[in-house]
């Protein structure tokens, strides 16, 4: 048998062979962002897909962070599936100078 | 949003997303299709699209730790180069092998595992043997590891000749098929369908194939009745029913697009298993839709609308252009869009509503024009349904006056019409969508 064949299921009589129809992905992974030891004084981007109350609860952890670390800025973004990583849109993200963002959507 | 939140980590910036529990298979395997291994997520068991504006503020008070931890806590470091695949389900092994007593017990065995590891569509598959799979690879001149799309969305694997023809065995194609399961896979990616969104979405997408040119007649992919039920005598839409077969097949196991994991759909819908017809062109009183695309007659192509479901019109009554586009119109616009996503519909029409059309003078052109200026609805009407005015067009809408007419299709060359059908009706059908056409490649 082939080594790379495989049984896996009984043994018998018969033996049907067939092909694995699951494509791989080959891929180098993305580096996480570094993480901050303090959020004090930071400028932290809230990121809204318009999904309903996705914005609620952005507002809501804006509310909560603002208690929280003193000098901390937002900035809101909005983005729905159709855009979705568009470079324009990820440049938008660079330049506001944002140093960490929280992102939700409704779902 | 997974696919964003890769994208601002790689701009340097750590994020969190807040990720619904439902959600958080989806969530993982998107973060993986776009290498990010561990996205830093804050994981509720609500959905806040399910809550009340203040059960949704209590929601966020209770993840706010997680929150914190995620913009702060360091990330594991990804080692090297990954090759995985796009399911963690079933075995890695490129030759499986089932034993029984008999063959069929062993096609049994195999479509039991098939079913549970999320391999199947549901209805039994052929077997993809080896012999069976290059005879499927006559059916294309193109070799087995040509790449037939660099990342297949939504899992984003590379996809080879090889790969779809594996899936196309399954699904029952004939040799012949194949050029017209890859013409579709190709069509299906080109960026204006936004593929990725149609299926990962929370609603029914669902791709429709139109198959025009030589191609059609001479795999008999059926234009006429019933073309996009089932199969009939004398294999009637046979060739239909598994193309569409194999590109579902091949969203799945290729396109890692499995039902539950990044296929969120929350009701589904039967258009999924299978949706292609060839365009009527025989009957149809305008020149075929490739050709009003720019292609010639004698050049085959597949183009691809990646719709919700279809909506009938049934109009038995109208005898006249204008009674039966008031019809068609009414129906379009009570169907109502949401305008965060720009959809555009195709419009089928049966061989005599289109003779109805033709014999009053109308080409697609005045159709086209006539839905672009009907299929309106007031800023009023558009404020009460929340849902119609989601997205940045709620900014104008909310500041425009109650009577504003607001139209739904922003631009009439986006509307389609194609020719289809057989000759028992006046029936013409709606989906929603982007269209494409693409030549096929033999």
């Amino acid at each position: 048998m082939d080594p790379k064949t495989a049984v896996r299921d009984g043994k018998g009589l018969a033996t049907l062979r067939v092909l694995n129809p699951v494509a791989a992905r080959k891929f180098r992974p993305v580096a996480p962002a570094k993480r901050h030891a303090d959020l004090s004084g930071k400028k932290i981007g809230l990121y809204w897909n318009y999904k309903k109350h996705g914005d609620v609860a952005l507002r809501r952890v804006k509310e909560l962070l603002s208690g929280r670390y003193e000098g901390m800025r937002f900035e809101w973004f909005e983005t729905g599936p159709v855009n979705e990583a568009a470079e324009e849109w990820l440049e938008s993200v660079r330049l506001s100078g944002v140093q960490g963002v929280v992102a939700a959507t409704g779902d | 949003m997974v696919r964003n939140h890769a994208g601002i980590e790689e701009l340097g910036i750590p994020v969190v997303s807040i990720v619904q529990d439902y959600f958080l298979e989806d969530a993982k395997a998107s973060g993986q299709a776009y290498g990010l291994e561990s996205p830093a997520l804050a994981v509720t068991p609500e959905v806040f699209t399910t809550l009340t504006a203040e059960q949704t503020r209590e929601a966020a008070e209770r993840l706010i730790e997680d929150v914190v931890r995620g913009l702060t806590s360091p990330r594991p470091e990804p080692r090297g180069e990954v090759v995985r695949k796009v399911t963690p389900h079933g075995p890695e092994d490129g030759v499986l092998a089932f034993g029984g007593a008999d063959l069929l017990e062993c096609l049994q065995k195999m479509n039991d595992r098939f079913l549970e590891w999320g391999w199947s569509d549901g209805f039994p598959l052929i077997p993809p043997t080896e012999e069976a799979v290059a005879g499927m690879l006559k059916g294309t001149r193109r070799a087995p590891d040509d790449t037939v799309v660099e990342r297949f969305v939504p899992g984003n694997a590379r996809a080879t000749v090889r790969d779809i023809a594996v899936n196309a065995v399954m699904a029952g194609c004939r040799p012949g098929f194949l050029p017209v399961v890859l013409a579709a896979v190709e069509a299906m990616h080109h960026p204006e369908i936004n593929l990725r969104m149609c299926t990962v979405s929370t609603g029914a997408h669902a791709p429709l194939f139109v198959v025009n040119g030589p191609v059609a007649g001479k795999l008999g992919v059926n234009a006429g009745s019933c073309a996009l039920g089932n199969a009939g005598p004398g294999g009637l839409s046979f060739p239909n029913v598994a193309i569409g077969r194999a590109v579902r097949l091949a969203l799945m196991n290729v396109g890692g697009a499995y039902p539950g994991i990044l296929d969120q759909d929350t009701i589904g819908s039967p258009a999924k298993f299978s949706m292609v017809l060839a365009e009527n062109e025989r009957e149809s009183p305008w020149e075929p839709y490739h050709v009003e695309k720019g292609f010639r007659a004698e050049e085959s192509t597949v183009t691809c609308f990646y719709g919700h479901s279809l909506i009938e019109i049934a109009d038995l009554e109208s005898e006249t252009a204008e009674a039966l586009i008031n019809t068609i119109s009414l129906r379009v616009a009570g169907i109502g869009q949401t305008i965060f996503i720009p959809y555009y519909p195709v419009i089928l029409l049966s061989p005599a509503h289109a003779g109805i059309f033709s014999r009053d003078g109308w080409t697609k052109d005045d159709i086209r024009q006539y839905l672009h200026l009907h299929c309106a609805i007031t800023a009023e009407r558009y404020r009460k349904s929340k849902s119609l005015a989601m997205g940045p067009a709620r900014k104008w809408i909310g500041a425009a006056d109650s009577d504003a007419m607001i139209r739904l299709f922003e631009r009439p060359e986006r509307i389609d019409v194609v020719v289809a059908g057989g000759a028992s009706g006046k029936s013409a059908a709606y989906l929603g969508l982007f269209p494409k056409p693409y030549p096929v490649k033999g």
